[in-house]
């Protein structure tokens, strides 16, 4: 049976034909989110005399996955950002058959020696530049949420919505999770979602590209804190821009055990820094309405991660730790926006 | 069990991080051995408590639901809330306390919901303690390490 390296290298051949001694090795599998099998890989072979040698990224579906994304969206975003003021690495192909290695894939360039844990980033060198470090994510989700769909040939690979049906969309798809994949009863979330509709949100001030998983852990950084790319764009879609906002300074972010979301700023700060690199303004009961969203669709995403562990094949361990790990905050989180906490 | 079962937990937790996970060459089985070591120290907490917060949680819920029943109105939701609440936790293993607070929370939202629909002092006052009770219940729950 061929190996994933030599199943790379038979698909890269097919991609590069006029390659020479094309060579696939030090694969390795690494950390790459919960949704896709990630790999690192290097790429060498001659090119009209010259020896070109490439470190990439294979991002590859699981059977199982935590969430049910769709790759091609996820590969359109990133080539739809690369080289705008958006930090992205570039995508180079999208498999959508599963015969060449199993199930359906991409390959991007690897962005090298940087973090992404939010653990690494609260120590030292990077602890020093914490201030730096917010004002380059929420700065750069400003400029996702001022740029337009449209110009970013975005409309049609992500289904358009109308600014009045953005928090209809996002709730009832969430509120889909917890009814399909919830193993105990939830009676925050479901006090949550009725009030959540009860109180809807005011249309949205513009259809903006939403990440979907904007957070501290979703984007590379060096250790004098600066952000070199931002990843995992398995949920993104088109939306209320408040949507990101809202996810972003989500309490289950807090990863320095305080106030600062994302363990970096106050809340307050945050939303200014996003309010100037956007142009936008933060309506203050439309962003609690996103705020409280978020905990939903938080809570959804570790109920099916449970879900998902507990009915399917995939027995990998981050799914039972987001679910014990981060549910019982994710709670308090909505009870602290409804103010009962 | 002696050694303590939590006691086990935590020091093989520690093993893993701190001996076990630097000794691996690769970062994805570093990185595994770190979620398993986590995993490990949440049983841990968890362990000890684990059936004294499902005792006190059902037994919260039923007096709630005693203190509720004279105003519900509805008859079959009223009629629920009675046969839940005149149960007892007679089976003390985790799996079987754990069964009886699914059917008490999922009740609770029923009553929940019925009570944000109706007026009166009564409807505020029984509201009022659910959300207290809701309130309780994320502090039983609570982990050392989570983030919030």
């Amino acid at each position: 049976m061929a190996t994933l390296e030599e199943l790379l290298t038979d698909y890269i051949k097919l991609k590069l034909p006029a390659a020479a001694a094309l060579r696939v090795d030090q694969l390795a599998q690494i950390s790459g989110g919960a949704s896709r099998q990630t790999y690192r890989f290097r790429l060498s072979y001659e090119d009209r005399g010259k020896t070109v040698e490439r470190r990439l990224i294979l991002r590859r579906d699981p059977t199982n996955s935590l969430i049910d994304t769709d790759r091609r969206i996820e590969f359109a975003a990133y080539r739809a950002f690369y080289g705008t003021g958006v930090p992205v690495p570039e995508m180079l192909w999208l498999e959508e058959d599963p015969a060449p290695l199993g199930s359906p894939f991409f390959i991007g360039t690897e962005l090298r020696g940087l973090q992404t844990a939010p653990a690494q980033m609260l120590m030292e060198p990077c602890a020093s530049h914490l201030a730096e470090i917010a004002e380059q994510k929420w700065s750069i989700l400003g400029r996702i949420a001022a740029s337009g769909p449209r110009e970013l040939g975005l409309v049609g690979p992500m289904e358009w919505v109308e600014p009045a049906d953005c928090w209809k969309r996002e709730l009832g798809y969430w509120e889909g999770v917890l009814d399909s994949d919830e193993l105990i009863p939830q009676p925050i979330m479901r006090a949550a979602i009725r009030w959540l509709r009860y109180n809807p949100p005011p249309p949205a001030q513009k259809i903006s590209v939403v990440h979907g998983d904007y957070r501290t852990g979703n984007f590379l950084f060096d250790e004098a804190g600066k952000i070199h790319g931002i990843l995992d764009w398995e949920m993104s879609h088109l939306g209320d821009p408040l949507e990101d906002l809202g996810w972003s300074l989500n309490r289950v972010w807090c990863w320095a055990h305080d106030d600062r979301r994302g363990g970096l700023v106050s809340r307050e700060q945050a939303i200014a820094i996003w309010e100037r690199a956007s142009g936008l303004k933060a309506d203050p009961k439309a962003l609690r309405w996103w705020e409280l969203f978020a905990t939903v669709k938080g809570q959804g995403i570790w109920v099916s991660s449970a879900h998902s562990w507990e009915t399917g094949s995939n027995k990998d361990p981050i799914l039972v730790l987001s679910s014990w790990w981060l549910m019982n905050s994710q709670d308090r989180a909505a009870l602290e926006l409804m103010g009962r906490l | 069990m002696r050694p303590r079962i939590e006691a086990v937990f935590q020091a093989v937790a520690a093993d893993l991080l701190e001996r076990l996970a630097p000794a691996l060459s690769s970062s994805y089985q570093q990185g595994t051995v770190g979620m398993v070591a986590t995993l490990l120290a949440i049983a841990a907490e968890e362990w000890d408590r684990a059936a004294s917060r499902r005792i006190e949680e059902n037994a919260s819920i039923r007096d709630l639901f005693r203190d509720a029943t004279p105003a519900i109105e509805n008859s079959a939701l009223r009629q629920r809330l009675m046969e839940l609440s005149a149960a007892d936790d007679r089976d003390f293993r985790v799996s079987a306390l754990e069964a009886n607070n699914c059917a008490l929370r999922a009740a609770l939202i029923d009553l929940h919901c019925y009570v944000e629909k109706e007026a009166g002092p009564d409807a505020r006052r029984i509201e009022d303690k659910i959300w207290k009770e809701l309130a309780k219940s994320t502090e039983r729950r609570r982990l050392i390490s989570a983030p919030f």
